[in-house]
């Protein structure tokens, strides 16, 4: 992130200091800042994608590099020729700013760690694409016209609709809408966040009589861990933050029980906990921070007593916002040393109510077993609801179970329009796709899936792909990420998705783990065949497993010695 | 379908060892008897802590408490092989042998295509069809290329193509794969990917001819073409190296090779998806053909087909696709390392010299003229994590190499040394032209057993939100010693024993993973 695109989205309270660009911006400068970002009213386009998120810009990317090449595929009649780049793709977001999603690191076929890059909408500009800051008012999918929010009327052939998902509130309907509630779902939630933190911070360090300052964190999912372990754990350089407290309310018994069960989340803290020992002798690198630990319940001491090794080693890996998020809360004072958050998690508890004291201004939250904690700011991380109440529910029907919209197979909706209208990332529902009990795939409103269902989608529309393409399936689940410094791998139905009409003797599963490596494995099979497995830590598992899921070979024979390390799988597999 | 998988399974070591005997300081010996059925001997050549090593997992697969890991040792493996119909002389195994599925890996077994019971197995080739490896020389020395390691390393890494689909900077659509399939490196050279000289120096000049991409279903193709052009994970790799040490300077010097310092780099991929859903595929139609054909074996997983039946030709015609994409795959990769030393060094790849020394394959069978018992026969050789290595003045070696012999390319496990050999007469009698592949694990469940322990758990998993609870036997690992079979140790074996000749030793100075 370099200062022209800080300034570029700048709020009020900031002021670009950095002179050096980094290359989107150096590249789309001349481009971008001419450039009018309204369309004109009766523009018409062959596709208009709304939001810029990792899925539409997804789309918009392969669409325009499908149909440029030509020669992949004739399906799309109108958009031959160099004459006509540029006009093929409308590209609306309300934020001027567009998340590419890149494949940072392969890690088996479909397995790759995805970074999140942002572009300004004016980098895609370069293939051919129109963007324009905009949102949509109106939708008449009769008549395939859309009327922006400026007025502007637009034409499309095709509209795709990747206007992603909202944070679930944690707080109670009845709640007082003055709490000081931050979300981290887009890359200007976090930013806000991110200044909050840091005025808060800079207050605590300039006054040190003031009490604790605090901040609640309601979720339990991807972003709560990565939040707690950049504030607790990895630390940020900035200063006062010692003097501060991460209250995290977890509505279930064990963290991160969004993606694990027991057995996996007591070995990610069992792990981190040994890391934190094993480097506490070595570890020069932060404040000695005191951790307090009062909460009762089993484990919880062991988390929150935790303070993993001095820095990460190696490559970012994940989701870049947080190293945006760390940049910006810390951006005062590179040179201040790195210190960590107080850390305090209350299992099993949701908030009930909240308010805001109108004299002191803190917000005091109820939570469900009663107690109550007073916090100067609450973060939702509590999951999404897919944001898409702007189409018309005949026009695009929605999956009564989440209100995401449902889409066939191949990303189209399967209302009247299913023809024009797709649905990608977050805002879709992909019923279709996950119903078959046969294949190993579940939907999960993540950063790879949305680039993956945005891609696909491009590349129906343009006529080159259709529900069985070659190139592109959603045969097996994957997700890669890293928690507490360690790498996770999910594939296939590593939970026992989808699997509850199995009986329960047909599910075999095995675990092997070594703390002194940091490494769990615990591989799913039904009826002999791998169905899934989890990997933490450096197992270097992951191909061999992905393809001996798609395999589907009967591994009954091994039993348990399949994790055997002596058995070197990946060898006996080649 | 399997006989006497069990009928052996009193035995104890002792009357076990009694069948396995060591003919000379380098080959045991394995007679007829030790398994049911066994056409021909099992030959294995080891050292004497090669040897040791074999024998320590026998005597672990003897011991009852250890029975039932659902693997046999590679000394059965090697026997069961050599009791498949069609076998002739025998079932050889190099140093760097380990159990695998079916056939162990590192195990040469040869079918008299004369004899109409003989079979092909699928097993015997393995999963990653035509993983092998291919090495570039360069003219650069250490000393330019050493201190920009990191960003050579860095830079072939970014150009490893990334993306969704076809985002690769090679792209690639169903009809490229087609073509990929059935021409191998011949669409890679029509596409602008590899050099006419490259296709002289690698075998069958990267291309089976017999490829009938028709006979690979579509799931193979599906999981093929997001994989065209990409190095894989586990155990492939990429590696910079440095000539460290050359034993023949007459055969290294005809492989460009010609001062210690001098840099090469070694790519070791294969057909990753695609080759194991041929091999998935093939597995369970020859099943079936099996039971219909009444073939015996004594392991399941050596499920096999006759040569000449319908699933067997099938089969050979997949896997030459199989085999196709690999060489596809590890010329894209050639190109791509090109590109990167030439952007490092700001000079054409041929300036740089970076021609491909030579490109085998490790998993694969192919037709090929040997004599057996002073006969000349038609045979196909399934060579499974071992390598060709024909000798000086075979017709089937490039003219580059007619008086050396077929450079043989050992890579280490990475970060370990790898080796060039180059392929004997007496490899050429002895083991049907084949020498090792690599290192390979040092399985010793016997030494090992005492870090394992199970434990029973409940292991909650949730399905809708609602939690089950599944009994999830638990592996809890004391630092496991990892131990491989040294590569120097294998090497130097097959140099020992006169399969294959050691040529030129080099060294990693950087890695890429893919």
């Amino acid at each position: 992130m370099c200062g022209a695109c800080r300034a570029r989205r700048a709020s009020a309270r900031e002021t670009t200091t950095r002179a050096e660009f980094c290359a989107p911006c150096r590249d789309g400068a001349r481009a971008t800042t001419t450039r009018a970002t309204r369309v004109a009213d009766g523009a018409s386009f062959d596709v208009v994608v709304c939001g810029a998120g990792a899925a539409g810009t997804s789309f918009a990317r392969t669409y325009l590099e499908t149909t440029a090449r030509g020669g992949d595929g004739d399906g799309d009649g109108d958009g031959d020729g160099d004459g006509a780049r540029g006009a093929r793709l409308l590209l609306l977001d309300r934020g001027g700013c567009a998340k590419t999603v890149e494949r940072v690191e392969r890690v088996t076929r479909r397995a790759s760690v995805y970074g999140a890059r942002e572009d300004a909408l004016g980098a895609l500009e370069a293939l051919g694409a129109r963007t324009a800051t905009a949102s949509v008012a109106a939708c008449d999918a009769e008549s395939k016209t859309l009327t922006l929010d400026d007025g502007a009327r637009v034409r499309y052939g095709a509209l795709c609709v990747a206007t992603g998902a909202t944070p679930r509130c944690p707080l109670p309907e009845a709640s007082d809408g003055a709490v000081d509630a931050h979300e981290v779902r887009d890359v200007e939630s976090a930013d806000a966040l991110a200044r909050r933190l840091s005025s808060m911070t800079a207050t605590a360090s300039a006054d040190s009589d003031s009490k604790t300052k605090r901040i609640a964190i309601a979720g339990n999912g991807g972003i709560a861990l990565e939040l707690v372990d950049a504030l607790c754990v990895r630390g940020l350089r900035a200063r006062g933050l010692e003097a501060c407290e991460l209250v995290w309310l977890v509505k279930h018994g064990e963290v991160g029980d969004a993606f694990f069960d027991v057995d996996a989340a007591d070995f990610l803290l069992r792990a981190l906990d040994a890391r934190r020992r094993d480097g506490e002798a070595k570890d020069d690198d932060g404040a000695d921070v005191d951790w307090d630990s009062p909460t009762p319940e089993r484990g919880a001491g062991r988390s929150t007593k935790k303070r993993a090794r001095g820095r990460e080693s190696g490559a970012a890996a994940g989701p870049d916002w947080l190293d945006r998020f760390r940049a910006k809360s810390a951006a005062d004072d590179a040179r201040a040393p790195l210190s960590r958050m107080k850390l305090r998690v209350l299992k099993n508890v949701c908030i009930r109510e909240a308010r805001k004291d109108a004299n002191t201004g803190v917000n005091v939250l109820t939570l469900s077993d009663g107690t109550t904690i007073e916090v100067d700011a609450v973060v939702a991380a509590a999951g999404v609801e897919p944001r898409c109440d702007w189409l018309d529910e005949v026009a695009a029907p929605r999956s009564k179970s989440d209100g995401g919209i449902l889409v066939d197979a191949c990303m189209r909706t399967v209302g009247p329009y299913g023809d024009s209208i797709f649905a990608v990332g977050d805002a879709c529902t992909m019923s279709a796709r996950a119903s078959n009990p046969e294949t190993p795939w579940f939907q999960m409103r993540l950063w790879s899936q949305a680039a993956q269902t945005g891609a696909f989608a491009a590349k129906v529309a343009a006529g080159v792909c259709d529900a069985d393409a070659l190139g592109f399936n959603f045969e097996i689940f994957t997700h890669v990420t890293r928690f507490f410094g360690l790498k996770v791998i999910l594939l296939g139905l590593y939970n026992a998705q989808k699997l509850d009409d199995v009986p329960a003797n047909e599910v075999t599963t095995y675990q092997r783990e070594s703390l002194a490596d940091a490494t769990y494995v615990r591989v799913l099979l039904v009826r002999g065949r791998m169905m899934g497995a989890v990997l933490v830590g450096d197992t270097d598992l992951e191909e061999t497993f992905e393809n001996l899921i798609l395999d589907g070979v009967d591994l009954s024979r091994f039993g348990p010695s399949l994790l055997d390390p002596e058995l070197d799988l990946e060898d006996y597999f080649d | 379908m399997t006989t006497g998988a069990d009928a052996d399974a009193r035995r104890t070591y002792d009357e076990e060892r009694a069948y396995v005997s060591a003919v000379s300081p380098t080959k045991l010996v394995v007679a007829k008897g030790f398994v049911p059925n066994m056409r021909v001997p099992g030959e294995i050549y080891v050292n004497e802590r090669l040897r040791e090593l074999v024998l320590d997992e026998l005597r672990a697969y003897c011991d009852e408490d250890r029975r039932g890991g659902g693997y046999s040792p590679a000394v059965k493996q090697i026997a069961n092989v050599a009791a498949l119909p069609g076998v002739v002389r025998a079932s050889i195994a190099l140093p760097d042998v380990h159990s695998g599925y079916g056939f162990a890996i590192g195990n040469v077994a040869a079918f008299d295509c004369g004899d109409d019971d003989a079979i092909v197995s699928p097993g015997g080739v393995g999963f990653d069809i035509n993983c092998g490896v291919r090495l570039l020389r360069t003219n650069l020395t250490e000393a330019e290329v050493g201190p920009v390691k990191e960003a050579l390393a860095q830079s072939l890494f970014d150009h490893i193509p990334v993306g969704v689909g076809s985002r690769g900077i090679i792209p690639t659509s169903p009809a490229a794969l087609e073509a990929a399939l059935e021409m191998g490196m011949d669409w890679s050279l029509r596409e602008g990917y590899a050099w006419a000289e490259d296709k002289e120096h690698t075998e069958e000049y990267g291309r089976m001819l017999n490829a009938d991409p028709s006979k690979v279903s579509a799931r193979a193709k599906k999981r093929g073409l997001p994989q065209m052009g990409t190095l894989g994970a586990g155990n492939h790799y990429a590696e910079i190296q440095v000539v460290d040490e050359i034993y023949d300077e007459f055969a290294a010097k005809k492989m460009g090779i010609d001062r210690v310092g001098q840099i090469c780099i070694m790519i070791h991929s294969g057909s990753r998806g695609l080759g194991h859903q041929v091999a998935t595929d093939s597995l369970t139609a020859m099943e079936r053909a099996m039971e219909r054909d009444g073939i015996e074996v004594n392991d399941r997983q050596l499920a096999c087909a006759k040569i000449s039946s319908q699933e067997g030709q099938d089969y050979l015609a997949a896997m030459a696709c199989a085999a196709n994409y690999a060489w596809v795959n590890r010329s894209s990769m050639t190109f791509l390392c090109r590109q990167a030393f030439a952007k490092m060094f700001g000079k054409p790849p041929d300036e740089l010299d970076m021609h491909v020394v030579y490109d085998v394959s490790h998993n694969i069978a192919k037709f090929e003229e040997h004599i057996v018992d002073g006969e000349m026969k038609t045979l196909l050789v399934h060579r499974k994590g071992s390598t060709r290595a024909f000798p000086p003045h075979h017709p089937l070696i490039p003219v580059d190499y007619q008086y050396t012999g077929q450079p043989v390319l050992i890579g280490g496990t990475m970060g370990t040394c790898s080796y060039i050999l180059t392929g004997t007469e007496k490899g050429m009698r002895d083991t049907f032209g084949s020498t090792c592949h690599g290192a390979g694990r040092a399985r010793s469940r016997n030494k090992s057993r005492h870090v394992l322990q199970y434990e029973d758990v409940l292991a909650k998993l949730k399905t809708k939100g609602i939690a089950i609870r599944v009994a999830s036997p638990k592996l809890v690992m004391e630092e496991a010693p990892e131990s491989y079979k040294d590569v120097t140790e294998v090497v130097n074996t097959c140099h020992d024993a006169g399969i294959s000749k050691k040529c030129v030793k080099l060294r990693p100075i950087a890695v890429v993973k893919g």
